[in-house]
């Protein structure tokens, strides 16, 4: 008499060995497969949508910043914010010509994020009235090794039309 | 009294390069504990502990205040303190955390051949004590 049916057991076995290479094909897998980090850009409520469509010259228009850090350690950020245009536009491999107005610091662990509000400057006096400007967002990354920032690849703007200041 | 002013001028002209050189000076601090605290996070270590310590010593510094400044350098020390910490026991963790986790992948390989011997006997063993007060009658029922 059989007291465990053979096919069972060859089943029981199999489910076992498939389990077992599962399991050590995750301990063995690197922990951060595909590192990346990430920038977003949110309204002054730190919320998705209902971003400023028309702001004044020397205004300081607050927004949000959202930053995702997932590169497998700690890393040093920095938002350069720069005021362009269409023709202005950071790329995947290269920042913005524009000058830098403003700078953000952050320092984030692996898979943490941080949601910061920030207060930037419209500057007066650079004919900027009446035109279409874009506020540019860029991230740049502390590369411990070289001792210097690298641009990530990543930027955000928001396209705004600049408006003659209110009259104090 | 111009001469007062003059000096006075002169006295904060000459002040001024000093005190911008203190931003510098716990900035670079603070760029030289990050390089230990990004090394360490590498080897696995926890460090959420010492970048929450160095995310409030970066807005300290960004303030720019004297005040704000003096913080985020007592923070950087308490920082360094624990990253020269760390550092002494990073071997042992390191060796630790290998140890730790080819064994659980020498277990994890284990696990088909202990099924393969082990259940037929176990079960065997259940089998036979589910049924130790059964009776063997022989004959026709």
């Amino acid at each position: 008499m059989d007291v465990l049916d053979e096919e069972v057991f060859a089943v029981i076995i199999a489910l076992a060995i498939v389990g077992s290479a599962l399991g050590i094909a995750q301990l063995l897998r690197p922990e951060v497969t595909e590192p990346f980090v990430a920038i977003g850009l949110l309204s002054s409520d730190c919320r998705i949508g209902d971003y400023p469509k028309e702001v004044f010259e020397g205004e300081d228009v607050r927004l949000c910043i959202y930053l995702y850090n997932h590169l497998g350690h700690p890393q040093l950020m920095m938002v350069k914010y720069k005021l362009g245009s269409r023709d202005t536009l950071p790329t995947n491999t290269s920042g913005s010509p524009e000058e830098t107005i403003k700078t953000f610091k952050f320092i984030l662990n692996h898979g943490s994020n941080i949601t910061k509000p920030v207060s930037v400057p419209i500057p007066t006096g650079e004919g900027l009235v009446g035109k279409d400007v874009a506020l540019i967002f860029e991230l740049w990354l502390y590369d411990e090794g070289l001792g210097d920032w690298v641009y990530s690849g990543r930027w955000v703007h928001l396209y705004v039309k600049v408006r003659e200041g209110p009259i104090p | 009294m111009i001469t007062k002013y003059l000096t006075l001028l002169t006295i904060s002209l000459l002040l001024t390069p000093a005190v911008n050189t203190v931003p510098n000076d716990v900035m670079g601090d603070f760029l030289v504990v990050y390089k230990d605290v990004v090394e360490l996070g590498r080897l696995g270590i926890d460090v959420s502990g010492l970048v929450s310590k160095l995310s409030v010593a970066l807005d300290l510094i960004s303030d720019g205040s004297p005040d704000s400044l003096s913080k985020a350098e007592s923070l950087i020390n308490d920082v360094r303190s624990e990253v020269y910490r760390l550092k002494s026991e990073a071997n042992y963790y390191v060796m630790y955390r290998s140890l730790y986790k080819y064994s659980i992948i020498a277990v994890l390989a284990l696990i088909p051949l202990a099924t393969y011997y082990l259940l037929p006997r176990i079960y065997l063993i259940i089998w036979f004590r589910l049924r130790r007060r059964w009776v063997v009658k022989y004959g026709r029922t």
